[in-house]
């Protein structure tokens, strides 16, 4: 092929990305340069003079407020903990629906509820099993003697940070059963014939057949759920269980910069937040990519040992 | 636009002692007159009188220690939680009042932050009384407004503290109808009973054709509106106290006792100072007084570190609004 | 594969559902009893079921309407995302250029935005657009937003057609475009399902952008609506419920005859990635 037909070929590839393109420049491209370029100001709604370029002093406040650091450890906390717990229980969900039983359609059809139920429902029926005195969970435990007490699932700090990771485990797991599910089904019989023959058992075969086999759907879905999770889910599931109480120990970052921007006004500050939020998962692909460099070095050398 | 000319005709007519005491300072702002009060919504305490019936309570509370003796009668005879407050954005509100039933505010008097005078110190340790002997739930800072009806509702309450609950009242459940306004208490040092009451505005804007025709509608709407909550259904009362006595109001008697038991005492949010000031937004915003109060309700004893937290919050947020 | 009917199985796929839907079990459950049994009882399932929340709900408030907003911006969304997602996908697979490897460059920068930085910036730019309290706004706002993992996904799936296909069509004289119209797109239907669905739940799920680009009760979003229930100051748990678990059934219907299919588009097109 010629590089006149090349080039006559790729301007229908641009013409294809229009339609995206027109979206992303207004959607996301120009909101993204605004909101950098606001986080080096000190644009604040209720200052109409406010709005001059500071450089890089939000930041550095930021850097030196001893509460940001402690929000930026839970959001993180908050986020592996989601990931891993809701990855296991998808991981174990998967497996057991992937076997060959009766009503395996409807039980995995109710096994993706959670996924596709408004957050604002989940929020509001969660806050209701976990009230302390009408609540579902609190009355069954007392009236069985297991608790004295009510637990205080919200109102108590550490409980409440706890609370809200459950939550978002339980929202979060269908996807990755989704997507693990898609991984098992293309693992067919004759991966696991030889092993059947030489009489590994089933944990043996989970352990060398099956977890291998799903580790590109498993990096697939937890990078993409901890995406979601630390940039936009963490926020809705949050503000709408605690609100970020009690006395704000369930703020994560988007909430800090969600109230900055909305009741202080201080928009600049607010951007210079959520710009951090970016930095840190820069920085979370950056190690990523450089254990990913140094494993394949790893085993280039390995393999070149072998050879050798 | 300046509504100040309607204030000026009602003071001449004496139209002007209708409305709740500091309501029409609140909305000047810049030495103008920016809205007329409109609509009130006081925080009050609602209780249930077959529950005092049931614990022998015949006489309601008027200082803190009274009050204090009360939530223990209810507690030890019906073994009900006896106050629910809310512990979020309403719950700053119930804070707010109760800093108010010991005569201080936010600010002093000057509009200078005063959260770290001895007055919120004793407001901090009335809290603390309540959440230590189980007056008010151990959950309370994870309960909203409609958590505060469940629990009245569901019988596993005796009062609460908010905003009126007008729906509740009108709901026909048979525990409604035991509701009642309690006359609003004060602590035991400040012999002034006080709660909070907001008083939204009615505001005209500056870009009308008809600035005269606004005002004269206005006023008159202002001091005729009744029909808005008689037939309109407004879930709300009318700051001009004049209307207030129309029978409409005073057919229910959890309404009337508000009016008679509340409104009177009804203390706008920013007093003692007179006008709104920008940092109020901030402070309200951001939630100061009901992060205040969720520290205490999480075991937060350190009143003194918790004062100082705050006025140092609230300072900031004055210096942020110059 | 061996029928494996172990009863081992049953009982643990059963505990392991009854804990994830007891959230749902005591939603629907609450909507359908009286306001008395509500607070005064603790069973799970309701004594006396009653319908009279579901009437208070389509009679007494905006809540149908709503459901309508979300059903026609989630549908919207979908047929947006799936095209412009199938035509990019499509772009970055079958050509060669410096500017499609920048524009992959640029899905991955995308999807590291967290939408707090872009909530206030986009809210102008949709006032500038005259779209404030408008459901144009969400449409286009929650289709961009979804873009790149759509477009992602549409690539991995067109990655696993054989380019053959393709050349084949441009041998016989058809330009790349009606190649990709007559051969690949009908080949696509299980890639664009994947991608429907991903892009039809964040709709539908969606709270942030909803609450603060619409005002008006009528035009709003389920989940703002839903959230109006506990802010009116008002005690409606029984109503609210109802409208929850009205809510819920579209989603549920589309799942118990869709699971199928997802399950298959994403081995389809995700995974592959």
């Amino acid at each position: 092929m010629n590089n006149k037909l090349l080039v006559r070929r790729n301007i229908v590839g641009y013409y294809m990305l229009i339609p995206a393109t027109i979206l992303f420049l207004l959607i996301n491209a120009f909101p993204l340069v605004y909101g950098l370029i606001l986080s080096l100001t000190d644009k604040n709604y209720t200052k109409p003079k406010s709005g001059k370029f500071v450089g890089l002093e939000n930041f550095k406040s930021i850097l030196h407020d001893s509460e940001f650091w402690s929000i930026m450890g839970y959001t993180i906390v908050y986020t592996v903990f989601v990931v891993a717990f809701s990855y296991l229980l998808g991981l174990a969900l998967a497996v057991l629906l992937n076997k060959n039983i009766k009503f395996r359609g409807v039980f995995r059809a109710l096994a993706l509820f959670p996924w596709v139920i408004p957050t604002v429902v989940a929020a509001q029926n969660w806050r209701w099993l976990f009230n302390d005195q009408l609540g579902f969970i609190n009355r069954t435990l007392m009236e069985l003697s297991i608790i004295k007490e009510p637990i205080l699932f919200l109102a108590n700090a550490d409980l409440a940070r706890l609370s809200v990771i459950i939550v978002a485990i339980w929202k979060s797991y269908p996807f990755m059963m989704v997507v693990l599910l898609a991984g098992l089904q293309s693992i067919g019989d004759e991966m696991y014939e030889p092993a059947y023959i030489d009489g590994a058992n089933r944990t043996k075969i989970f352990w060398y057949i099956t977890m291998p086999t799903l580790k590109p759907m498993s990096i697939v879905c937890t990078t993409l759920m901890g995406l979601w999770t630390f940039n936009t889910l963490s926020f809705d599931n949050i503000y709408l269980l605690t609100q970020g109480g009690p006395s704000g120990s369930t703020y994560v970052m988007s909430i800090q910069s969600y109230y900055t921007a909305i009741y202080r006004g201080k928009i600049g500050y607010a951007s210079a937040i959520s710009v951090m939020m970016m930095v840190i998962i820069a920085l979370a692909v950056l190690i990523y990519a450089i254990a990913k460099y140094t494993a394949a070095i790893k085993e280039q050398r390995n393999a070149g040992d072998v050879n050798g | 636009m300046d509504l100040s000319s309607i204030v000026a005709e009602w003071e001449a007519e004496g139209f002007i002692k209708n409305f709740p005491e500091g309501s029409i300072e609140l909305h000047q702002y810049n030495g103008m007159q920016a809205g007329i009060p409109w609509i009130i919504d006081p925080r009050v305490i609602t209780y249930r009188k077959d529950v005092f019936e049931q614990a022998g309570i015949t006489k309601l509370p008027t200082t803190w220690d009274e009050f204090l003796d009360v939530c223990e009668t209810i507690k030890t005879k019906t073994g009900m939680t006896p106050l629910v407050i809310p512990g979020d954005r309403d719950g700053a509100q119930v804070f707010l009042s109760m800093m108010f039933e010991n005569g201080v505010g936010v600010t002093d008097s000057s509009v200078n932050p005063a959260f770290d005078s001895s007055g919120v110190g004793e407001v901090l340790s009335y809290v603390q009384t309540l959440y230590e002997k189980g007056y008010i739930s151990s959950s309370t800072a994870s309960y909203t407004d409609p958590d505060m009806d469940s629990m009245l509702l569901s019988g596993n309450a005796a009062m609460c503290y908010g905003a009126l609950r007008t729906t509740v009242y009108k709901s026909g459940d048979p525990i409604a109808e035991t509701l009642g306004v309690m006359p609003s208490i004060s602590s035991n040092t400040n012999n002034s009973p006080r709660t909070l009451m907001w008083v939204n505005p009615i505001v005209a804007y500056s870009q009308t054709e008809h600035p005269e025709e606004a005002k004269v509608f206005i006023k008159w709407w202002i001091e005729n509106m009744l029909p808005l909550f008689t037939d309109g259904g407004v879930n709300g009362y009318p700051a001009n106290k004049g209307l207030l006595e129309d029978k409409f109001f005073n057919e229910m008697p959890y309404i009337a006792e508000a009016i008679n038991n509340a409104v009177p005492y009804g203390t706008s949010p920013v007093w003692p100072s007179a006008n709104l000031y920008t940092a109020w937004s901030v402070i309200e915003g951001e939630n100061y007084l009901g992060m205040a109060l969720q520290e205490i309700v999480t075991g937060n004893k350190d009143h003194t570190a918790i004062q100082k937290k705050y006025q140092g919050l609230i300072e900031q947020a004055f210096k942020d609004a110059e | 594969m061996v029928r494996q009917q172990s009863w081992l199985t049953y009982v643990l796929i059963i505990v392991l559902l009854a804990i994830v839907l007891l959230p749902l079990i005591s939603m629907v459950s609450t909507s359908l009893k009286t306001d008395a049994e509500l607070y005064g009882s603790n069973s799970l399932l309701p004594q006396n079921p009653t319908l009279d929340n579901y009437r208070y709900v389509f009679k007494n408030t905006d809540f149908p309407q709503q459901v309508i907003n979300s059903i026609l911006v989630s549908l919207t969304v979908t047929l947006i995302s799936v095209f412009a997602a199938s035509f990019a996908g499509y772009a970055l697979t079958r050509f060669r250029g410096r500017i499609f490897g920048i524009y992959k460059g640029f899905l991955y920068l995308i999807q590291m935005i967290p939408a707090v930085l872009m909530l206030m910036p986009l809210f102008m730019v949709i006032r500038s657009l005259g779209l404030y309290d408008n459901l144009v706004s969400l449409m286009i706002s929650y289709t961009a937003i979804n873009l790149p993992i759509c477009i992602w996904m549409m690539k991995s799936f067109y990655e696993t057609i054989p380019y053959e296909i393709d050349e084949s069509a441009l041998v016989d004289g058809c330009g790349p475009f009606m190649a990709y119209v007559r051969l690949i797109l009908p080949m696509s239907a299980s890639g664009l399902t994947s991608v429907g669905i991903i892009a039809f739940i964040y709709a539908w799920n969606e709270y942030m952008l909803a609450s603060v680009f619409i005002r008006t009760n009528t035009l709003t979003t389920l989940s703002v609506g839903l959230s109006q229930f506990s802010q009116q100051f008002s005690v409606e748990w029984g109503a609210m419920m109802a409208a929850s678990s009205i809510a819920t059934i579209p989603a549920a219907l589309f799942l118990v005859f869709a699971q199928k299919y997802i399950v298959e588009g994403i081995t389809a097109g995700a995974v592959k990635g």
